[in-house]
């Protein structure tokens, strides 16, 4: 979801407070764009007719669409197209910041140029991350990095199993590469056959994002990481597993996986390793795999 | 009330799989975390079914299904898979499983699985 990204980049940049972040957040999930936005912002409508069809609406119990028909700003056909943007991210986004009375769309235009710029986005890929759709946000990131096509594929795929499980919204980072790593907690499972790497999730303090995952599986709370956790993550991992496996044996590619381990304690790794950030309702999880 | 003896090394599948199986009627006479556990349970529980899972330390589903069926052909075992293993499972079946069942599972078809296996 955009608003994720974007979000934490206002965040960052001290343009917004954490708890400002999470409201808009809530209210993103919680509501859809306004027709009136949705019409200035595709041009067809001035931001005073919009104003207008507004102030109307308070008055009378009418549907924006209709009123804005009435008075000869839209067509039938224009309203029902409308109707199909609702529900866009990126707007839902700049609606609720500019509701929260933080920011304008000028504003918003112009963080987010430097947003893109930070970043190192072209102007597709912000449409990218604007579509809220996980494989299409996923690939801007995997996109800078310089690495096979096959751990890309592993990438995605984990994305969209965390969606389908975990969280509908994750959001992704760049992947770094890395000779040594450490982290509090692990939970990890090789591949072996034509192709050997192995992966874990890992991550360190409260360990949030472990617990996360576990409990999708699980459906019961963890306070700390303890073994328990640890191995849901293993098993999660495993069933992701199983399924890029089907998809490379598909392509030729025969990997089979290897019995999982723990770690409980911290561990340091060393070797040619990506490292994956994925933030799992704000709580880091790094995917780490070794190549 | 059919007995299984369940084999797998991840205590969350174990413990997903049981809800299940329970739910459905099910009596779970034991768990074992590896291959060589489940042989070892097999021989003093003689359960009407296994449930048996691939991946696992120690001794892997395959090995231990094939070990099972040499000391008791008549076992009945069924495969826990994550997706994925096909060339295994084509192992599986001609070692003598029965069927398979699939992660992340989907109730009412592993219930489904199970009974047919059983009878
Ligand atoms: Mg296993």
């Amino acid at each position: 979801m955009f608003g994720i990204y974007f979000g934490e980049f206002l965040k960052s940049k001290g343009i917004i407070s954490d708890v400002q972040y999470k409201d808009i957040i809530d209210k993103c999930q919680n509501s859809r764009v306004k027709l009136g936005l949705l019409a200035t912002e595709s041009g067809l409508m001035s931001a005073e007719q919009a104003e207008e069809v507004n102030t109307l609406q308070k008055q009378l119990d009418k549907r924006f669409g209709d009123i804005a028909v009435e008075k000869g700003y839209l067509t039938d056909g224009q309203v029902s197209f409308l109707l199909k943007q609702q529900g866009d991210g990126y707007l839902l986004f700049v609606q609720s910041l500019d509701e929260a009375g933080i920011m304008k769309m000028d504003d918003v235009q112009r963080e987010l140029n430097s947003y893109a710029a930070e970043n190192g986005f072209t102007e597709d890929d912000i449409e990218e991350i604007k579509s809220s759709d996980v494989d299409r946000e996923v690939k801007v990131f995997l996109n800078k990095a310089d690495i096979e096509d096959f751990y890309k594929e592993y990438i995605a795929l984990t994305a969209r199993f965390i969606v389908r499980f975990v969280d509908p919204n994750v959001r992704i980072g760049f992947v770094k590469k890395v000779n040594s790593y450490e982290a509090d907690f692990m939970s990890k499972q090789g591949f072996e056959g034509d192709k050997p790497f192995t992966v874990s999730f890992a991550a360190n303090g409260d360990g949030k994002a472990l617990r996360l995952v576990a409990e999708s599986l699980l459906k019961e709370p963890f306070d700390t990481v303890d073994l328990d956790v640890l191995d849901a993550n293993c098993e999660f991992i495993n069933m992701n597993n199983g399924l890029f496996a089907t998809d490379q044996h598909e392509s030729g590619i025969s990997i089979d996986m290897l019995p999982p381990e723990m770690k409980e304690t911290k561990e340091k790794i060393e070797g040619n390793m990506l490292v994956v950030p994925m933030y799992i309702k704000g709580n880091l999880l790094e995917l780490v795999i070794e190549i | 009330m059919a007995k299984i003896l369940m084999v797998d090394d991840s205590r969350t599948s174990r413990k997903i799989l049981k809800d299940i199986l329970v739910d459905a009627g099910f009596e779970i006479v034991g768990e074992a975390g590896n291959g060589e556990e489940g042989y070892q349970m097999y021989s003093e529980l003689k359960p009407d079914l296994v449930t048996m899972d691939i991946t696992m330390p120690v001794l892997d589903g395959i090995s231990a299904l094939k070990k099972i069926k040499e000391s008791y052909p008549d076992a009945r075992v069924v495969m826990v898979t994550a997706a994925g293993q096909k060339s295994k499972l084509i192992e599986a079946i001609q070692s003598g499983a029965v069927d398979f069942i699939s992660k992340p599972f989907d109730s009412e078809k592993l219930v489904d699985i199970i009974r047919k296996a059983i009878v």
